[in-house]
């Protein structure tokens, strides 16, 4: 039994193929033969080589930023964190654009933050770096949102025990907690990872566009679409393989058997001795 | 188990007929007929005087695709018109694409070109009004540049990129000077570089005078020299099939005869 | 309370806390060695007092010494990981992502041991748990009696001072409880160790624990040796949680122990695991032993009988108690307690009164013998 009505297929195909076409229609069009080539140009590699080094530099941080930020959230309890909660979804549902402006009114050479880093000689607008702090900004709470989640349905009584055992808050966090919630935390970092590839608007706006320097793939495709539609095809059917893969990884690793609740141990349900 | 596949069959049928259309619509010439028998066919300025004998046709209703510069000083012109502002080539593949319109404002000669040999325009182009690129700075000018030279050595300077008309022209007029230019960053479309220099980012950026115009008090601008010997030219042309041919001619008769002294009140050159 | 003891072995762990959010105030001394059952009904403050001294919880006022050391005040607190108490509960809880063996190492290497000694240490905890094959196994390859046995080793792997229990067979299946019953008591008897275990089944309390503490409404509202408590309830939850009849005597053979002299009673071992713990066989004769049955395997007769009972044992009525459908006769044997149901027609027709000498027939089969915990 698949326990959904009959006629759930109908909708089910439509949605399919809403998603489907569009991206199969992508794939139809790429002139396959000359990939190679239109790979092969000096822009093309800047912009595969600046995204992918950006958005590992952004899962870093976001990793090293999100695992403790998700884990006070769920598991603190003083009473202001929960608004924490909220201010974390926040960048999710701002327009790119609108994000760029706001790390632009923070950090830019005029910004509330910005302005004294001006002073102090340090730049941020048109770096590398800024690339990665818009990435981040915007990629962030994708895994904190659903590490958090996680966290909060999981409890703590495996920490409990650790602790009952010996072990110090820090042993628990590294040698507990993290293995435990392993799948959710892959699983939150493709997410993050995935958003911080596709960035543009905060990037183009924050950030600048310079090949090379800024200039990552989604930049670069919006850039050629104007004048080289077979590069801009070309170049989109490649960062679709590159989230693909990505997914594909963290599917992968968020269903390793730790994911498994251990239904008879922990209940003690059917058994024999 | 029979009746689900036939289901998903049937659905997924369905799904790929609305594709269908969708993919064919692309370089499709549509052959409607013209008509109205005034034909906005010319390449001269003659068009104004032809149109004031009749009665003044209202620009009403009609459907205008323009170049982003254009968004301020088009409205002033006609005003109960129907504005679709962009970048001149999104435009060009919005057309190509089948969307309808009566007029088409190039920003460049490039992308009008462009929309011709993809015979989505109907008679020939007119050139109704010339720009030219100009350096500004933010309004207090914290980088002192003074030109288009050395003082922008080592400066943020933000320009458009290649990819676009005012990019190439910034690329033609750095060759023409013999200047190296080492932009921080190129931008897509004139509006962003002017933000950035409006906003305190860059240092300096090269945009339009009509951009500069805008920006008012918000920047300094610098002259260029020898920006006007190669000036951009726009181009205006009616759209084939367009659903309201009588308002399409008044636009374009509009533009180019009262239209002019405004277009120079905004910066934008004369028609050469 | 158990000042009965030798002083120096009193102040192991006492207890002289409350914690006002959940109305609880709690005493309890224990000494060095007891086994302390704790019992009560639900929402009484069982789990208050184990968490009290597991470190989870803080007194909002009064302190909890072990050792003669304060590890719990107002104003100090020993954490849960810097006292050597174990906390095992009805969830086995084991790592998902470690093996049993790993899951067992985890404390002591918490505790400061290296890899390989850790692991030595959790094998040779296994191997006496009867759990070495399972080294290798993930916890969700075990049964629920396995994990729970492991879970039992891990909390002896760290040799705590405190064992503390939370209804650790409450989610096993009854025919595997028998055994993790008996793995315990083999861990427990015999032993210093100090434990205290929250249950609500009376098999627990007979086979594991010396000392009963009855915890109602927040409070230790009794504390004494289990057949004391036993035979006599001080409330009427003790007196439910009981239901059956508890002798104790000394063990005579295989299937009999000794009331007092002469007077035996025969019974069944009712899973020879339960006595077959570490202990070797030539021990159980003269070691202490309990008798339980349910107050309808008695019938009382009025003269000597015959038939296939194979206890039949004097004794006297003391009262008589209407219950609903049965007569809940309480009756004096061998200097113990017994109580036995009968009908009200039984009643009427054997002119059944407190103060008469009856024949209390007991079937043997009716009657489970369980070797007592016994003291070094």
């Amino acid at each position: 039994m698949n326990h959904f009505p009959r006629w759930a297929w109908a909708p089910f195909a439509v949605g399919i193929a809403f998603l489907a076409v569009p991206i199969a229609a992508m794939f139809a069009r790429v002139p396959w033969s000359q990939l190679p080539a239109l790979l092969a140009s000096d822009r093309s590699r800047d912009a595969l080589r600046l995204s992918l080094v950006t958005c590992f530099s952004t899962t870093v941080l976001v990793l090293v930023l999100g695992v403790p930020l998700a884990l006070v959230i769920a598991r603190s309890s003083l009473r202001w964190v929960r608004w924490l909660r909220t201010l974390v979804t926040v960048p999710m549902v701002l327009p790119p654009v609108v994000a760029g402006l706001a790390l632009l009114v923070a950090l830019g050479r005029r910004g509330l933050l910005g302005s004294h880093l001006h002073a102090w000689g340090i730049d941020i607008g048109f770096t590398t770096t800024a690339v990665v702090i818009a990435q981040t900004f915007v990629a962030l709470p994708y895994l904190v949102v659903s590490l958090e989640g996680a966290l909060r349905s999981a409890g703590a009584r495996y920490e409990a025990v650790a602790a009952n055992l010996g072990a110090s808050p820090s042993r628990v966090f590294w040698h507990v907690t993290v293995p435990i919630a392993a799948p959710a935390i892959a699983s939150g970092t493709a997410l993050s990872f995935a958003r911080a590839l596709g960035e543009f608007g905060a990037t183009l706006t924050f950030a600048g566009s310079l090949q090379g320097t800024t200039r990552t793939l989604p930049l670069e495709i919006y850039l050629l679409r104007e004048s080289d539609s077979d590069l801009a095809l070309a170049l989109s059917v490649v960062l679709i393989a590159v989230a693909i893969i990505i997914v594909a990884i963290s599917t992968k690793l968020s269903s390793r058997p730790t994911s498994r609740t251990p239904s008879i141990a922990s209940d003690g349900g059917l058994n024999h001795v | 188990m029979t009746t689900s596949v036939k289901k998903t069959l049937t659905t997924l049928t369905l799904a790929a007929l609305l594709a269908a259309p969708l993919a064919a619509c692309s370089h499709d010439d549509s052959t409607t007929p013209e008509t109205s028998p005034t034909t906005a066919a010319t390449g001269t300025s003659t068009d104004a005087t032809d149109n004031s004998t009749k009665n003044t046709p209202s620009t009403a209703g009609a459907v205008v695709f323009a170049a982003a510069s254009l968004s301020e000083v088009f409205p002033l012109i006609a005003s109960d018109v129907d504005y679709s502002f962009d970048g001149s080539s999104g435009l060009v593949d919005q057309l190509k694409g089948g969307a309808p319109a009566d007029v088409f404002a190039s920003a460049d000669k490039a992308n009008m070109d462009k929309a011709v040999e993809a015979g989505v325009i109907d008679g020939n182009p007119v050139m109704f009004a010339t720009n030219y690129l100009v350096l500004v700075t933010p309004a207090d000018n914290p980088a002192s540049v003074t030109g288009f030279d050395s003082s922008l050595d080592g400066r943020r300077l933000v320009v458009c990129a290649a990819e676009v008309p005012c990019g190439a022209a910034t690329n033609r007029l750095a060759e023409a000077q013999d200047v190296t230019l080492k932009p921080v960053s190129e931008e897509s479309s004139v509006t962003d570089v002017l933000g950035k220099v409006t906003s305190g980012e860059a240092d300096a950026g090269i945009v339009y005078v009509t951009d500069a115009t805008r920006a008012g008090k918000d920047v300094t601008t610098i002259n260029i020299a020898g920006a006007q010997d190669d000036p951009n030219t726009y181009w205006l042309a009616k759209v084939t099939g367009a659903p309201h041919p009588e308002a399409a001619d008044a636009f374009i008769a509009a533009i180019t005869g009262p239209g002019a002294a405004t277009l120079s009140t905004f910066g934008f050159g004369p028609a050469k | 309370m158990s000042s009965s003891r030798e002083d120096h072995r009193e102040d192991f762990l006492e207890i002289s806390a409350q914690v006002s959010s959940r109305h609880a105030d709690l005493n309890l001394s224990v000494a060095r060695g007891q086994v302390v059952a704790v019992v009560g009904p639900n929402g009484a403050g069982k789990s208050t007092l184990l968490q009290l001294v597991a470190g989870s919880l803080r007194p909002t006022s009064g302190r909890v010494m072990m050792l003669g050391r304060e590890v719990s005040s107002k104003s100090t607190h020993v954490p849960p990981h810097k006292r050597t108490v174990s906390y095992v509960e009805q969830r086995a809880l084991l790592f998902p992502h470690l093996n049993v063996l790993d899951n067992v190492a985890f404390g002591p290497r918490s505790r400061g041991a290296g890899k390989r000694a850790a692991r030595e240490r959790a094998l040779a905890e296994l191997t006496a748990t009867g759990l070495a094959e399972f080294a290798a196994r993930k916890p969700d390859q075990l049964s629920g009696g396995q994990a729970q046995r492991t879970s039992i080793a891990r909390a002896l792997a760290i040799d705590p001072d405190l064992l503390l229990f939370d209804e650790p067979f409450a989610a096993l299946d009854v025919s595997v409880t028998p055994a993790v019953r008996s793995l315990l008591r083999g861990r427990l008897s015999g032993t210093d160790q100090t434990a205290l275990i929250v249950t609500h089944e009376l098999l627990d309390v007979v086979a594991l624990a010396d000392v009963i503490a009855l915890v109602e409404d927040g409070r230790v509202v009794a504390c004494g040796p289990v057949a004391e408590l036993c035979a006599n309830p001080p409330t009427r939850f003790m007196a439910e949680f009981v239901g059956v009849n508890l002798l104790h005597g000394v063990v005579r053979g295989a299937g009999s122990i000794e009331l007092e002299p002469g007077v035996e009673l025969h019974g069944l071992e009712p899973n020879s695991l339960e006595l077959n713990g570490p202990v070797p066989d030539g021990a159980r004769i003269g070691a202490p032993g309990r008798a339980t049955f349910g107050p309808d395997a008695i019938s009382l007769h009025t003269s000597a009988v015959g038939g296939s009972p194979r206890n039949h044992l004097s004794a006297t009525i003391t009262h008589i108690e209407p219950r609903g459908a049965v007569v809940s006769v309480t009756l004096e044997c061998a200097g113990q307690r017994l109580r036995a149901h009968v009908t009200p027609e039984a009643v009427a027709e054997l002119d059944l009164l407190p103060g008469r000498e009856v024949i209390a027939a007991i079937k043997a089969s009716s009657v489970s013998l369980f070797a007592g915990p016994h003291k070094p």
